[in-house]
């Protein structure tokens, strides 16, 4: 982040400094190197999409043009958020529009690829943990993944951008473009309908 | 947030606590209540194991080489197949069960039976009639290409001229 140089065409260097014709100085990220992108933020985002739609399968679509079109779309990045919330919000829009393409197509519904909290338990790292203390830690995940299952699409998604992509309640709100009191009682609902089902066992 | 008059942080208190818009009283709550502490922790470490499972399953998602799928189906014959075969389902035995009975003559057995005896008698003649033309026009393979020489041939020509 801390380094800059010269822009492509029209650019003047200036000691480190990016310049374009317009005078506006862009300092050089990780957003300019496809593979560092890909490789630093291709699973997160994975994780976040595939809970979020409820669908493995489209989410692997949504990754793939979300990291295409942040490439492609890098001069608009202002640097106002981290790199990682700008991606989030960058495939909530993908996912509305594959969304919205496939309303009617009756078979991308019946075709959809759900995430098994079964399998998913079982990717739980060991972590030096005992059998007793392991299966316990699975039941927990398998719980959680159930509760997710049983929101709706929004509420979801707002929990997972709280607590799974940590973003503040100010930028999930900016990124969906709702008041902070909208995106608060969203995720009291949700934090509800999660500590209600999971009980005391949480 | 004030606390409840139990001595704990209210629920909604709680879930201000859980997605970072505390108060300066309900952190000053936690710092001193092992209890609601507890139950910010338990949420927490529970949703970190989720992130950490989620995160893994990810991973692996991606190491993993593509699943087959039937993605090699035309867009739009997938659908059409799946109705044509409801419509099959549904229309087929609907067809077969308003379809009109057919009209049953009565049936003589005496009849039936005498009738069908002389069938079978003539089904025979019109067969053996059929045999002596067949056998008459059709020259057997082994004579017509000479595949048997000396007295299996002999034998042979003997049997076909029997049948003559």
């Amino acid at each position: 982040m801390g380094i800059f140089s010269v822009e492509r065409a029209h650019a003047i260097s200036c000691i480190g400094l990016e310049l374009n014709l317009s005078g506006r100085v862009r300092p050089i990220s990780e957003l300019d190197d496809i593979d560092a992108l890909v490789r630093t933020h291709r699973a997160r985002l994975l994780q976040f999409v595939a809970y979020s739609a409820g669908d493995s399968d489209l989410a692997q679509t949504v990754v793939q043009d979300t990291l295409l079109r942040a490439f492609n779309g890098r001069e608009s990045f202002r640097g106002e958020c981290s790199v990682k919330t700008w991606l989030t919000g960058i495939a909530i829009n993908v996912l509305r529009d594959k969304q919205r393409a496939g309303k009617v197509k009756f078979w991308k519904r019946v075709n959809k690829t759900a995430v098994d909290v079964q399998e998913l338990a079982s990717f739980l790292p060991a972590g030096g943990a005992s059998p007793e203390d392991r299966l316990l830690a699975q039941e927990k995940v398998k719980r959680v993944g159930r509760v997710l299952e049983s929101l709706s699409q929004n509420q979801r998604t707002i929990f997972l951008m709280k607590f799974s992509q940590e973003m503040s309640v100010a930028e999930i709100g900016e990124t969906l473009g709702m008041q902070i009191a909208t995106v608060r009682t969203h995720l009291h609902r949700a934090l509800a309908a999660v500590r209600g089902q999971l009980g005391a066992d949480l | 947030m004030m606390p409840e008059k139990t001595g704990h942080l209210t629920e909604e208190a709680l879930q201000d606590v859980l997605i970072g818009l505390a108060t300066p009283e309900s952190e000053m709550h936690l710092a001193e209540c092992l209890e609601c502490r507890a139950q910010v922790d338990r949420f927490r470490s529970s949703i970190d194991l989720f992130n950490e499972a989620s995160l893994a399953w990810s991973k692996s998602r991606l190491a993993a080489p593509p699943r087959p799928s039937f993605r090699f189906w035309p867009a739009g014959l997938v659908p059409a197949t799946l109705v044509l075969a409801v419509l099959a389902l549904i229309v087929v035995p609907a067809w077969k069960h308003h379809r009109p009975p057919q009209p049953v003559a009565p049936v003589d057995s005496a009849s039936t039976q005498n009738s069908s005896e002389a069938q079978i008698a003539e089904d025979n003649q019109l067969l053996a009639a059929v045999n002596v033309v067949l056998n008459e026009s059709e020259q057997s393979p082994v004579n017509e290409y000479h595949l048997l020489k000396g007295p299996l041939s002999d034998q042979a020509a003997g049997t076909e001229a029997r049948n003559r």
